[in-house]
């Protein structure tokens, strides 16, 4: 009984086998690939790339690209964003679809609700074009903080037999990233120095924060790290005494931290005029502030 | 204010029970609206859009296409175009009649007995293409011979929208079958010539209609070579699917309306 059981299935395996083998000569003899027999690929309609992180007033383009299809013919796409956060300067058309001929390409922008309608088509009585490419270029405009989806909806690809493509569309995804810290105000008395320092980006930062005066070349008066949240400023209060009278320049500096680009802000310089008595001149001749740029 | 004195008068001269259905009756008059204010502010508003299959000539079949476009009682735009004897008959020439509707001077909904009317100031042509076989598509001689300049005439559909005839001064009639039709208070779009089922509009334009003209992209009627050409497609009735054509429908991609 065994051994019948054995004999049985050792003949499914080879059944198994040469069925596989016909399958094989099937497509070698049409010259239909593999893939095509057993895996029906679905076009892809997406943004390249599907995440991008910007600043305001920073520009990006976006693509939005096609894989896999066959005999494209015509497209249209509707992309919508956040127009508190992004508006679209322009829009142009990829490469792909002109690579089968001449093309024929339209779009509608509407920048109060935020959407686009792109559309494109070859001319004539021509076949379509097939593989991947970009079928459109967006230019956007960073206006302000925030996120924005890039919602790429009501894709239509359309066949040169004027039939439906089958396909899926992926969205992308805009954010906002900023690193940037600044010393918002400085004041001074005889016997401390009252630093302000503010996190205008997007994440926590900790870094370092220095006063100098200028009378003994650049002195340091202290260093004192701080962390903070974005949107977040505190003042720190560093201890002093000046030496002697005189006019002081005090430097507050702010370490650049990691990938951050506005640095203009990072220092900030006020002058105080210290008299002989230790007092603050209350002649207001030499009280003065201006930002200095960091070498 | 005036009802209310009316009501008020009555009051004095009659019994309660006489009072009490003149009164409601009143109320509903004063409540209801006009019957014959509200279709004339329909009508006022309605955009009308029609496309027909030419069938007869004079008593003689024929085979063309009309297509009506209007906004009723403010513009109309009616184009028709239709070969003599069944359809073009030797491969190489394509000989028809094209009438345009110049100058609309009625524009009216459910008017004399008629679903829609439309009369004014019409032109007809004759038109004959010329292919020269074996050569490039764009090859071919075009001859346009005024049959009718500046002749009144009429578009009537009948029949609840299933049939149409048209009647210009010295032609004889041509008549056919209203093959797809719309009427609606909002803004009908041009443009919507075709959808996921090739040809059949579907209420939106976008890129079914796009790619539908641009397949037709250079043709003209009866070329031997691009044989894609519609009357439906040439919005500006120049007898070439032209850019022209491809930026009417750009221009209203997005648009809608409701279908039936």
């Amino acid at each position: 009984m065994r051994f019948i059981i054995r004999i049985a299935i050792i003949m499914m395996f080879i059944i198994l086998l040469f069925s596989g083998f016909v399958v094989d000569c099937t497509e070698h003899s049409t010259g239909v690939s593999l893939t095509s027999i057993y895996i029906s690929s679905l076009a892809t309609v997406y943004v390249f790339p599907d995440t991008i992180v910007g600043a305001p007033n920073q520009n990006f383009t976006v693509e939005i690209r096609i894989k896999e299809v066959n005999d494209l013919y015509g497209w249209e796409f509707r992309l919508a964003w956040n127009v508190a956060v992004l508006e679209v300067l322009s829009v142009e058309e990829g490469s792909f679809l002109k690579s089968g001929g001449d093309t024929f390409f339209t779009y509608v922008i509407n920048e109060t609700e935020g959407y686009m309608i792109v559309d494109c088509t070859l001319l004539g009585n021509i076949p379509g074009v097939s593989g991947n490419g970009t079928l459109a270029l967006v230019l956007f405009h960073v206006l302000a903080f925030g996120d924005s989806p890039l919602d790429l909806y009501d894709t239509i690809l359309v066949s040169s037999l004027e039939e439906s493509i089958p396909h899926e569309a992926i969205d992308g995804y805009y954010y906002t990233s900023v690193h940037d810290v600044a010393i918002i105000d400085v004041k001074a008395s005889k016997s401390s120095i009252n630093v302000t320092v503010e996190n205008q980006g997007t994440h926590t930062e900790t870094f370092n924060v220095s006063v100098y005066y200028t009378r003994l070349t650049d002195p340091l008066v202290g260093t004192q790290t701080v962390t903070l949240e974005h949107g977040i400023n505190t003042t720190l209060t560093f201890a002093w005494s000046p030496p002697t009278y005189g006019r002081y320049e005090i430097l507050a500096e702010a370490s650049i931290v990691p990938g951050e680009v506005d640095t203009d802000d990072n220092t900030y310089t006020i002058i105080i005029y210290i008299g002989d008595t230790g007092n603050l001149s209350s002649g207001g001749a030499s009280v003065g502030r201006y930002k200095r740029m960091l070498q | 204010m005036f009802a209310h004195f009316l009501i008020l008068g009555e009051v004095s001269l009659m019994k309660i029970k006489h009072v009490i259905p003149i009164v409601l009756s009143l109320c509903l008059l004063l409540t209801m609206p006009t019957p014959i204010i509200s279709q004339q502010t329909q009508e006022q508003s309605a955009w009308v859009i029609m496309y027909g299959r030419i069938e007869r000539f004079g008593t003689d079949p024929a085979y063309g296409w009309c297509g009506a476009y209007a906004k009723v009682r403010e513009w109309a735009r009616v184009c028709a175009a239709w070969f003599p004897s069944g359809g073009p008959q030797i491969p190489e020439i394509c000989n028809f009649y094209a009438a345009k509707l110049v100058n609309a001077s009625i524009i009216e909904l459910d008017y004399l007995g008629y679903d829609f009317y439309v009369e004014g100031i019409w032109n007809v042509y004759n038109v004959t293409f010329i292919y020269e076989p074996g050569t490039e598509p764009g090859n071919y001689s075009l001859t346009i011979t005024p049959v009718v300049i500046n002749g009144l005439g009429t578009l009537e559909i009948i029949g609840n929208w299933t049939s149409f005839t048209i009647k210009i001064e010295t032609i004889e009639e041509v008549a056919g079958t209203v093959v797809f039709h719309a009427v609606r208070l909002r803004e009908i779009p041009l443009g919507d010539v075709s959808g996921v089922q090739v040809g059949i509009p579907d209420g939106e334009v976008n890129i079914w209609d796009l790619v539908h003209a641009a397949k037709a992209y250079g043709s003209t009627p009866g070329n031997p070579l691009l044989p894609n050409y519609d009357f439906s497609l040439d919005f500006n009735f120049n007898y070439e699917i032209d850019i022209y054509d491809l930026t009417t429908i750009a221009v209203n991609i997005g648009k809608t309306y409701e279908t039936d």
